[in-house]
């Protein structure tokens, strides 16, 4: 240590007297609340719509929902994110790409393709049941994507595989011919 | 005695003892007056060189403590908590309104012409917005000029003004609070070359001129203060340098005492000899204390900043900066939140003191005293979600320890909304009150809970803990464990529906009551609600008007084990008592159990675990943590694509009806009212196309509410979806589904020629196969050709 500066700092020690205000630290404890802006006063009744009366609710009730076009309908924003999605695969990172599947499915939940790319990832990754488990909601979604449902029973087939279950992966790919 | 010679010291012979002297005698033969004085003065040595060593030994102490703490990890940081980044991209539904409030929220500052970073602009349907860049777990987003056009509440373009078209484009993560240690000390870090140059002059002109001359202690600073204090005839003047203060800020503790006073001089010898200017200035930069938020103490400019303008440091402005060099002399005592007009005052002096020192133009310190204080009201921004808050630190423990949450400067992306927990808080507050006045109840004792989460991931985008919601207190969104009444009745249907070749949705099933006898041999009857039995129903339609009698009888018929396995089978880890009074909903869960059955209903059989936390990142940006989706097939698609057909019904025909008057049908929302024991327990879980939200209302005390779910819950629920714009759910069929005719009245297979028949779904080759009298009767052709026209 530098012998000047410890000299230095003795010396001062021994005249020095208490003439510093310190800062001031709050005396009195801060019980108040705080004070929060209130919610601004909705219009009454605003957007509130009448019950609607439908005569023909007893057959409009059980009618069939609509099927999901064969056609992926990827957004220009997840398609954006499923391309760079693929570079960061490219990349190795897979831990990246999953994150930005990820972003997408958060755009279009129920776009089944976005799904079985993400199973695809994971079955990369090694996590093969996750990866399985990822491709049954594609099928869920998949509608009648018939190629799509395809790719997802061999997927399933493949991480049963890695898994050690033969009965099953032959059981998914018997599944997957089926579809032809 | 007496024969001691005068020629000693004065000085010395007041100090002798007789002791002393007596052995003084003893050495009569040496010269006298030179050894008296040797002797003492080499005692003198000796005390003074064991004086010095002790001394120096705790000055070595003191340079220890100096050296280790200044190099180690300086301070505690806490963990930073984000809500979900806001994306924009063409057909968003995102709102000019909503986004406006999400820059405010995050302290943009709105300008007619947005030049520096975090500032935007509005023309009606158009915004215009400088970003911030922001670190995310998976890379930067860089801050950019951006252009985003609406209609009809969606965004429509999307452009980087001078670069073209974007795709998307995500926002900075808001922050919404930080996990700080017990001794309540926060503060957001900010390195020497982050600090604004304004400021640090400002500073050194105010609080310690010499700081870059002098060596840790100032004595013409103190020997002014001395004077300028004899003066006044007390404490009106400090002497304290910069580095005195980091010190007594750093090391020591409050105490006011001489011993304290030495120390810290001698630290701050220490300190400077060791440490450069800059360095020693950061460390200021970053302990000094600023202000009190509750029990929250403010630390450092970087925190500070946050606090008082809800941007960060190097946002600030000229007269901003002022202020927060204001806050050193005291931030209680020139509080810009209490007493605005001492802050100014203050702030005025910072402002033409530097102005005299030539540190700004006479111009600049009167456009900065001119303007306002521009402090944000507390609350704005970050720090006011408390349950949310709660669930976060809940879910981080399983995996951190407390000392790293509160000091490693974690940042955890979560992904809670925001604009979506302002709706629920709104819609809680706001209904609470109407339906006390409405409904005669006693004013301010109705409690809720609300939950939002998002269908197909699990994440949980709002919570609502309690009708304050903004003060911490009794989380009920997770805590309040509550009998769940009929919304367990989901549950009983699928595990029936589960048993294809037992049961469909027409199905009849018994509505009178059952005789059955509890464990303790007393019997146990069941009622409706309407206290009327309906006789032989269809299975949906039992559920659609939640008859409790017929319910009773199909659970009991399906076994209350199925029952209580389905409902472990969807995610509910609580010990499930099997009694028959569960199938009526005894079973007691949170608002968050209930979210989590639902989600899977929701995401049509489908498992996610609920989550509140995507991502840990550590202090220099390295991921720690993941928290994937994951999603697990917990119930075969085909039957619960058939409950979620009834639980439409329920909204459409049945208990839920009441939601009409806050959301369109068109939406096909599917739901389920709960009401407990003497109307103690107000419930309504349902989801539509995108969102599952449960919602509560009872009392604290567990008196009667006076509320059934219709009545209660459903119009909080209805609320605040109403507000949330959700998007319409559209049930995909699954393969395994198919529809048939049904002739209602009789439960028959018919087909669509016949008066009344409507299409049911089905598992496949479960439907009936006796057909109705009227398949294929005359006119029927005619009767189709009619319809397709009309249907």
């Amino acid at each position: 240590m530098n012998l000047k500066h410890i000299c230095l700092a003795i010396l001062p020690t021994l005249l020095l007297g208490g003439c510093y205000t310190p800062p001031q630290r709050p005396a009195e404890p801060m019980t108040q609340r705080p004070s929060y802006p209130q919610s601004p006063e909705l219009e009454q009744g605003a957007v509130i719509a009448p019950a609607q009366e439908r005569g023909g609710i007893q057959i409009s009730a059980y009618e069939p929902a609509s099927r999901v076009s064969l056609v992926p309908m990827h957004s220009k924003a997840v398609e954006a994110l499923l391309k760079s999605a693929n570079q960061q695969a490219q990349n190795n990172d897979l831990d990246g790409a999953v994150g930005t599947i990820e972003r997408a499915l958060r755009i279009e939940p129920r776009n089944a393709h976005l799904w079985h790319r993400l199973a695809n990832l994971r079955l990369d990754q090694g996590k093969v049941m996750l990866a399985s488990d990822l491709a049954v909601k594609s099928l869920a979604l998949a509608g009648a994507d018939v190629e799509l449902k395809q790719k997802n029973w061999l997927l399933i087939a493949r991480a049963k595989r890695s898994a050690g279950d033969i009965t099953g992966a032959k059981v998914a790919e018997r599944k997957a011919r089926m579809l032809h | 005695m007496a024969k001691t010679p005068r020629t000693t010291k004065k000085a010395l012979a007041k100090r002798k003892t007789t002791s002393r002297a007596r052995r003084a005698k003893s050495t009569k033969r040496r010269p006298r007056k030179g050894g008296r004085f040797g002797r003492w003065f080499s005692r003198l040595l000796a005390l003074g060189f064991l004086f010095s060593l002790v001394l120096g030994v705790y000055v070595l102490y003191l340079d220890h403590t100096v050296r280790v703490k200044f190099e180690g990890k300086r301070w505690a940081v806490p963990a930073r908590v984000y809500g979900r980044p806001l994306e924009l991209y063409p057909g968003a539904s995102v709102s000019a309104d909503q986004l406006a409030a999400e820059l405010q929220r995050m302290g943009y500052q709105k300008s007619t012409h947005p030049k520096q970073a975090a500032s935007w602009s509005r023309n009606k349907e158009r915004i215009l917005i400088r970003s911030r860049s922001f670190n995310f777990w998976d890379g930067e987003e860089p801050g950019r000029f951006l252009d985003v056009r609406f209609s009809g509440g969606q965004i429509e373009h999307l452009a980087e003004v001078g670069k073209g078209d974007l795709a998307l484009i995500r926002l900075e993560a808001p922050e919404i609070g930080s996990i700080y240690p017990a001794h309540n000390e926060d503060r957001v870090l900010v390195r020497r070359d982050e600090l604004p140059e304004k400021l640090v002059k400002a500073l050194i002109v105010m609080e310690d001129r010499t700081f870059y001359e002098h060596h840790g202690v100032d004595p013409k600073a103190i020997a002014r203060a001395i004077w300028a204090n004899l003066r006044a005839g007390g404490v009106v003047q400090g002497g304290s340098t910069l580095t005195q203060q980091l010190v007594k800020n750093f090391y020591l503790t409050r105490e006011r005492s001489l011993i304290r006073k030495l120390n810290e001089a001698a630290m701050a010898l220490l300190l400077d000899a060791h440490y450069d200017k800059d360095e020693i200035l950061g460390a200021y930069a970053n302990e000094i204390y600023l202000g009190q938020d509750g029990g929250r103490a403010i630390h450092g400019f970087g925190l500070a900043s946050h606090f008082y303008f809800n941007r960060s440091l190097g946002e600030l402005n000229l007269s901003q900066l002022a202020l927060l060099v204001a806050q050193v002399r005291g931030p209680s005592f020139y509080d810009p939140r209490r007493h605005p007009k001492r802050a100014k005052v203050r702030r005025d002096l910072v402002l033409t003191v530097m102005q005299e020192q030539g540190l700004i133009t006479q111009k600049e310190a009167l456009a900065a005293i001119k303007a306002p204080l521009g402090v944000q009201q507390k609350g704005d921004g970050r720090g006011s979600y408390p349950a949310f808050m709660d669930l976060v630190r809940r879910q981080l423990h399983r995996d951190y320890r407390e000392e790293d949450l509160t000091s490693e400067g974690l940042r955890i992306f979560t992904t809670l909304d925001p604009w979506a927990q302002q709706q629920a808080e709104e819609a809680v507050t706001e209904r609470l009150s109407r339906l006390e006045k409405g409904y005669r109840l006693p004013s301010g004792k109705l409690e809720s809970a609300a939950i939002l989460v998002d269908s197909e991931s699990g994440e949980i985008r709002a919570l609502v803990g309690g009708r304050s919601a903004r003060y911490a207190g009794f989380n009920r969104a997770l805590d309040a464990v509550r009998p769940i009444g009929s919304l367990v009745k989901p549950v009983v249907y699928l595990a029936a529906l589960m048993q294809t070749d037992r049961y469909n949705l027409v199905t009849r099933i018994d509505d009178t009551a059952p005789s059955i006898k509890g464990e303790d041999g007393e019997l146990w009857t069941p009622d409706n609600y309407d206290h009327v039995s309906h006789g032989k129903v269809p299975l949906h339609t039992a559920l659609a008007n939640s008859y409790n009698l017929a319910t009773v009888r199909l659970g009991m018929e399906v076994g209350l084990g199925t029952v209580s396995d389905l409902l472990e089978q969807m995610g509910i880890s609580r010990p499930i008592q099997q009694v028959p009074a569960m199938l009526l909903g005894s079973l007691s869960l949170s608002p968050l159990e209930v979210a989590q059955l639902y989600q899977t209903f929701a995401a049509g059989g489908f498992y996610s675990p609920l989550r509140a936390i995507r991502g840990v990142q550590s202090n220099s940006g390295q991921p720690l943590q993941r928290y994937p989706l994951t999603v697990k097939q917990s119930v075969p698609s085909g039957p619960v694509y058939l409950l979620n057909r009834n639980l439409q019904e329920v909204v459409r025909n049945g208990t839920g009806k009441g939601l009409a008057n806050y959301v369109d049908t068109s939406l096909n929302i599917a739901g389920k009212t709960g009401t407990t024991d003497k109307l103690r327990d107000s419930w309504f879980a349902g989801f539509s196309g995108d969102k599952v939200a449960v919602v509560w209302v009872g009392r604290d005390d567990n008196k009667p509410a006076g509320l059934t779910g219709s009545t209660g819950a459903l119009q909080v629920w209805g609320d605040m979806m109403r507000r949330l714009q959700p998007v319409s759910l559209e049930l995909l069929r699954p393969d395994s589904v198919e529809t048939v005719w049904i002739d209602p009245e009789s439960g028959f297979r018919a087909d669509e020629g016949c008066e009344g028949a409507r299409q049911y779904p089905f598992i496949a080759g479960t439907a009936p196969t006796v057909t109705a009298s009227c398949v294929g009767q005359v006119g029927t052709s005619m009767r189709r050709l009619f319809r397709s026209f009309f249907e």
